[in-house]
């Protein structure tokens, strides 16, 4: 089974990392980000875009490249992928993971 | 362009704006309640509209909302409000065809922004001030934290708050961005508490020419490369006064995060009525230049509000739609 998954790319750049998965409805104020944090979210939220100030990377599952936290990582100069299908369902929170910005992919390492 | 160039030109440039994409938004799909107020806005819009027109031509609607982003983006909501009132494809054209040509008077690049940069015609760079540097994770910070904060107050009508231009080439191949965010607390959305103490906010950023900068009609910001490493200059300038402190830059920063968090949780106590409710205020508050020009009222009227609490969710737009199907929608407009 394939341990990358591909999305779109949308700022370029890249970077390894503990993978931090938000699910909906998860409780925001239980977040952990650390100064290796890949944040991996379901969707566009701004209250998800609070959690990207100390984050090196974004993976959304869903959104468009001009949606709000895809231009909240575009300002803070972090690479970011979108509509990676099923990634966070694939990826658990503490996954070593590799972002590729350039190709839309990420891999678990 | 004749007037049919000029829609379809708007229609070609609403495809790349869009991408086809259509996502779940926060804090409700807005296509699920506009059907609720957006109509009523429309039909007050298109007389205000008419009525400037004949008074001013459209220049002066050009010069009430400054920024062309703010007028494409007031089309599309006219737009939405008219095919619910099942108004004429004849009215709607020529409303589209009065706000296109009120922006034209206000951009020195591409009308649509097809070469992704959005120049303002009136707008004279003044070198001098760009000679200052600000520490870049300060100035990126500053800016995430600005956008994070006018999408929290004003959701997608966000607009209201902020528009962005550029890029200005420079002699040696650079490029300048301005970023301008305003009416940040002189609004009658949220009470003092939640805002910041401040209501306009102008960054003036130099990038390098290692990353390419784009801007389209709707002032979405677009980057090959990234913009980490290439600033080579920036000003920030808050109500008039230069601020050059990255520790200061920093402490705002904070502050814009804090209260951007104090709505984000206030709206999660809303239900979608009251959501509604205050999409709407919004709404009429996106359209405010006009309804100040006019000395006419800025706010929903009561009916609206009526409308909105013996309304529903229109459960078939919750959808996301397929790229197909948005595509089939952009055709279904002007």
């Amino acid at each position: 089974m394939s341990n990358t998954y591909k999305g779109i790319a949308v700022n370029s750049g890249s970077c390894s990392g503990r993978a931090c998965v938000i699910s909906e409805n998860e409780d925001l104020d239980n977040i952990e980000i650390c100064n290796d944090t890949i944040l991996v979210v379901p969707q566009s939220n701004p209250q998800y875009s609070i959690h990207l100030f100390n984050s090196i990377g974004l993976v959304c599952e869903n959104g468009a490249v001009m949606s709000h936290i895809c231009i909240v990582a575009g300002e803070l100069g972090i690479p970011c992928i979108t509509q990676v299908k099923g990634i966070t369902s694939a990826i658990k929170t503490g996954d070593r993971v590799f972002l590729n910005g350039e190709s839309g992919e990420i891999t678990i390492l | 362009m004749n007037d049919a160039e000029l829609l379809s030109s708007y229609r070609e440039s609403l495809k790349i704006a869009w991408g086809y994409n259509d996502y779940s938004d926060w804090p409700i799909k807005l296509t699920s309640i506009m059907h609720l107020f957006a109509g009523d806005l429309a039909m007050t819009l298109v007389d205000d509209i008419n009525h400037i027109f004949q008074r001013g031509g459209s220049q002066k609607i050009g010069e009430l909302f400054v920024y062309p982003g703010r007028i494409f983006r007031l089309i599309d909501v006219i737009q939405f409000g008219l095919r619910i009132n099942r108004t004429g494809l004849d009215i709607q054209r020529d409303v589209a065809v009065k706000l296109i040509k009120s922006a034209i008077g206000l951009k020195r690049s591409d009308l649509f922004s097809l070469n992704k940069s959005n120049l303002l015609i009136d707008y004279n760079l003044d070198r001098d001030i760009l000679t200052h540097y600000i520490d870049e994770n300060a100035i990126n910070q500053f800016h995430a934290a600005l956008f994070l904060y006018c999408e929290s107050m004003f959701f997608r009508g966000h607009d209201a708050g902020k528009a962005i231009h550029g890029p200005y080439r420079s002699n040696n191949n650079s490029n300048v961005i301005v970023r301008e965010f305003y009416n940040l607390c002189d609004n009658p959305l949220w009470s003092d508490d939640y805002k910041i103490p401040f209501n306009k906010i102008t960054t003036i950023c130099e990038y390098n020419n290692n990353v390419a900068i784009g801007i389209d009609l709707y002032d979405h910001l677009s980057y090959e490369g990234t913009i980490k490493g290439n600033l080579i200059g920036s000003c920030v300038v808050i109500d008039g006064i230069p601020i050059i402190d990255p520790k200061q830059i920093g402490q705002y920063t904070q502050n814009i995060i804090k209260k951007s968090n104090m709505i984000q949780n206030e709206i999660n106590k809303w239900d979608w009525k009251k959501i509604a409710r205050q999409y709407a205020n919004i709404f009429w508050f996106r359209a405010y230049p006009i309804k100040k020009f006019l000395n006419v009222e800025c706010n929903p009227s009561e009916e609206v509000f009526k409308k909105i609490n013996n309304g529903s969710i229109n459960d078939i737009r919750l959808k996301t739609l397929s790229p197909k199907e948005v595509a089939l929608l952009i055709q279904l407009g002007v």
